[in-house]
């Protein structure tokens, strides 16, 4: 095995150098550069935490389609196939009218499905309640 | 001068020779560089020199290879941009229509270039515009009164007439949402709370379509040009208010729900002085669940498209992403209208 860092360690060390060190004269390629460091802190995170985001999520929406959990932990790509079955019946039966979309239950297991989603793709988003209010 | 980037001498030639039937033979054409712009649009940046010495920045709009869905091409837009323009709304007159210039069968035309900044970091942050978001929500509001003016009944534009426009809205925003690669349960509930909450159908009048910081350009002095028509329709006008206040156009200023800029209540009683329409908190927020719901879509949908050029992949790439960061402001709307004992019934 190749000794340390492994991959977490290098993408999310590169990601801070393109944020943090790397200066760039262009107003254009400097915003690429964060784009690019922004991009990088996602994958890094995914690699870091993904499988158990995706546990999590499985859950909220097992829970929201009032099915049972799967037993025991799936294989990657067992995950992403059966959180995109979930999430398409889920649609489906809330656009059908089967559960009102006001339930509090609901927006309360989607907000937090969507805070497991966000942790990856922006963690510094502000998931408070009051934003932009009044 | 020309930049190192310099579009090959054909087109060179095209551009002086258009130019100069427009502005008088003696016309010189002194720069024509793409200009970076929206990624749904060909964008040239030119400079001129008049037979009497006078210098103009001008640009050219074009059809791209490769349009987004939904959005007007260069002809329509040509005339919607001119019907604004009448109606006294601060946009830039597009002038000099014409086909062939860029590339066969596309359609382009010339607007002045105005001095000013569209950035929504400097929009929305920068000290020197402090006195420009302090117009805000007046400048704002009369922007968007002078395009609302503009209705199917007194003016004849090339864009379907919907019969119910919160219906066309919703149906707009249903096909989306069948478009994507996956389903998103929170955009379904936000659809669904929509198709339960609708308004009535209302009056139609012209709707921007896209009006939001990035999108408006502001000098120190306040708002001076409403940009990018290119998704203008006939529609619902408090469609454009919602767009206004979803959540990614505040670029790190949550607390000014309009944009960044200001927030709801002196924008909302503003566009009510200048326009004589109430809106009401429950009207705004179905528009701003449409908002949200709409770009968490198009987001989504944006990562799926045909890249058009290297230069944008990355940006692409990023953007969906977001559709979350939208959704989760759409529930939130959802859940705090629930909470609010005015909206009952």
């Amino acid at each position: 095995m190749r000794p340390p860092p492994d991959n977490v360690a290098v993408l999310a060390a590169v990601a801070t150098f393109l944020a943090k060190e790397l200066r760039v004269e262009d107003p254009a390629q400097a915003f690429r550069v964060k784009v690019a460091a922004h991009l990088l802190g996602g994958v890094a995170r995914g690699l870091k935490v993904g499988e158990a985001l995706d546990e999590q999520a499985m859950g909220l929406l097992a829970m929201l389609l009032n099915e049972d959990a799967p037993e025991g932990p799936l294989a990657a790509e067992d995950r992403a196939r059966r959180l995109h079955d979930q999430q398409a019946r889920l649609s489906a039966r809330v656009l059908a009218g089967d559960v009102p979309p006001d339930d509090e239950t609901l927006l309360q297991g989607l907000r937090a499905l969507l805070a497991s989603e966000l942790a990856l793709s922006n963690p510094r988003f502000d998931l408070d309640d009051q934003v932009g209010e009044p | 001068m020309i930049a190192a980037n310099a579009p090959d001498p054909t087109l060179r030639a095209r551009a002086l020779a258009y130019l100069q039937a427009a502005l008088g033979p003696d016309t010189q054409l002194t720069r024509l560089e793409p200009l970076g712009g929206g990624a749904c649009q060909e964008i040239w940046r030119v400079e001129v020199r008049l037979a009497d010495g006078a210098e103009r920045a001008l640009v050219i709009r074009g059809d791209p290879a490769v349009a987004l869905p939904g959005s007007l091409g260069r002809r329509e837009e040509h005339e919607v941009i001119n019907a604004a323009v009448a109606a006294g709304a601060p946009t830039p007159a597009a002038r000099w229509l014409t086909e062939g210039l860029l590339r066969p069968g596309a359609w382009a035309y010339t607007m002045a270039l105005l001095p000013g900044v569209t950035l929504g970091a400097k929009v929305t942050r920068d000290a020197a515009l402090a006195g420009a978001r302090e117009k805000a929500p007046t400048q704002l509001a009369e922007a968007l009164t002078a395009i609302h003016t503009v209705t199917p009944d007194r003016v004849t534009l090339p864009l379907p007439v919907p019969k119910d426009p919160v219906a066309a809205s919703l149906d707009a925003l249903r096909e989306s949402m069948e478009r994507l690669p996956c389903a998103r349960p929170a955009q379904a509930a936000g659809l669904a709370w929509l198709l339960k909450n609708r308004p009535p159908p209302g009056e139609i009048t012209l709707v921007h379509g896209d009006f939001r910081t990035g999108n408006l350009l502001f000098e120190p002095e306040g708002l001076t040009g409403v940009l990018d028509w290119e998704f203008a329709h006939w529609g619902s006008p408090l469609e454009d208010l919602g767009w206004l206040c979803v959540r990614d156009w505040r670029f790190g200023a949550l607390d000014r729900a309009v944009g960044g800029l200001c927030r709801r209540a002196p924008f909302v009683e503003a566009y009510t002085a200048a326009s004589g329409r109430a809106v009401s908190a429950q009207e705004l927020t179905f528009w701003e669940v449409y908002g949200n719901l709409r770009w968490a879509a198009g987001a989504i949908l944006q990562g799926q498209r045909v890249l058009v050029g290297p230069e944008r992949d990355l940006e692409l790439l990023a953007i969906p992403w977001r559709a979350a960061e939208m959704e989760y402001e759409a529930l939130r709307l959802i859940a705090r209208q629930a909470q609010t004992p005015t909206s009952a019934p």
